[in-house]
């Protein structure tokens, strides 16, 4: 199994972990893995483009969380745009709607992500974690559907870094 | 530097939540929030909502046609019309009775 789907996986694993009182560790754990699984899912998918199969692991390294943010920002901004217009029903809707799913996911669970690992402030449940998790499996199963899909593989393009005029 | 305007008119911002959260109900049994920055400086809408123990599980997910978020998100425009990125956190009316948090109270 590839990584990302490993550490989805392993996400779910530590959050059922200590039935039925579940250690805040494992619960944060959890939250930090299925963030690293969707970040690693994207990662991959932008990789796979480059033809030097050796290189990938190294481009992977390009990526930066700050960047994919705002390049899922983008996604969502022109979502809403477009459904603000009230389009009629259409696969080029359909795959926006998808891509929409992914990047709005990728951006909650980059911030529960650094909520998880830095702020004890407040308790996770584990009904909460649980619920993350399938958002973030929803987000793979939404990107499955789109990968090839020219919007899809712009937006990989878009997750290294700051576009110049 | 411009001062986002949920943070500016603070008693608007929370009118809106609350309208939002009569529309939502019985679906939602409450909203709470914080106004802050994001872990990259943004500033930001932490909306924690407080379901009812008999809620979908994927009620919350964003794709879901009428999921909350959705919903709050094209209802109040947090980035819009506000200027805060909004972030979701998702508990049970029995998890908070648990828990019992002040902040999602």
């Amino acid at each position: 199994m590839a990584l990302p789907d490993d550490l989805l996986q392993l996400a779910r694993h530590l959050a059922n972990l200590d039935e039925p009182n579940p250690r805040q560790a494992a619960l944060r754990r959890a939250v930090s893995t299925a963030y690293y699984a969707l970040f690693h899912l994207l990662v991959s998918e932008a990789t796979l483009n480059w033809g030097r199969i050796e290189l990938r692991p190294l481009l992977g390294r390009v990526f930066e969380h700050g960047n994919m943010k705002t390049a899922s920002e983008r996604i969502v901004s022109v979502f809403k745009a477009q459904m603000k217009k009230g389009p009629a029903p259409s696969q080029e809707l359909a795959v926006s709607q998808r891509l929409h799913v992914v990047a709005s996911t990728f951006i909650q669970a980059q911030q529960r992500r650094n909520e998880a690992d830095y702020d004890t402030s407040e308790d996770w449940t584990r009904e909460e974690v649980l619920e993350q998790i399938d958002g973030v499996s929803a987000a793979f199963s939404n990107w499955n559907a789109i990968r090839d899909e020219p919007v899809a593989q712009a937006y990989l393009v878009s997750l290294l870094g700051r576009r110049r005029v | 530097m411009v001062v986002p305007k949920a943070f500016a008119q603070q008693g608007q911002f929370a009118a809106a939540v609350a309208e939002v959260e009569q529309q939502l109900q019985p679906r939602v049994v409450r909203i709470r929030y914080t106004l802050g920055e994001d872990w990259t400086g943004d500033p930001a809408v932490f909306f924690r909502i407080t379901l009812p123990d008999d809620a979908p599980r994927t009620d919350h997910l964003f794709g879901t046609a009428d999921g909350i978020s959705t919903a709050i998100e094209q209802r109040i425009e947090p980035l819009e019309q506000w200027g805060v990125l909004p972030y979701f956190r998702f508990r049970r009316q029995s998890e908070q009775a648990r828990l019992n948090e002040p902040a999602w109270a």
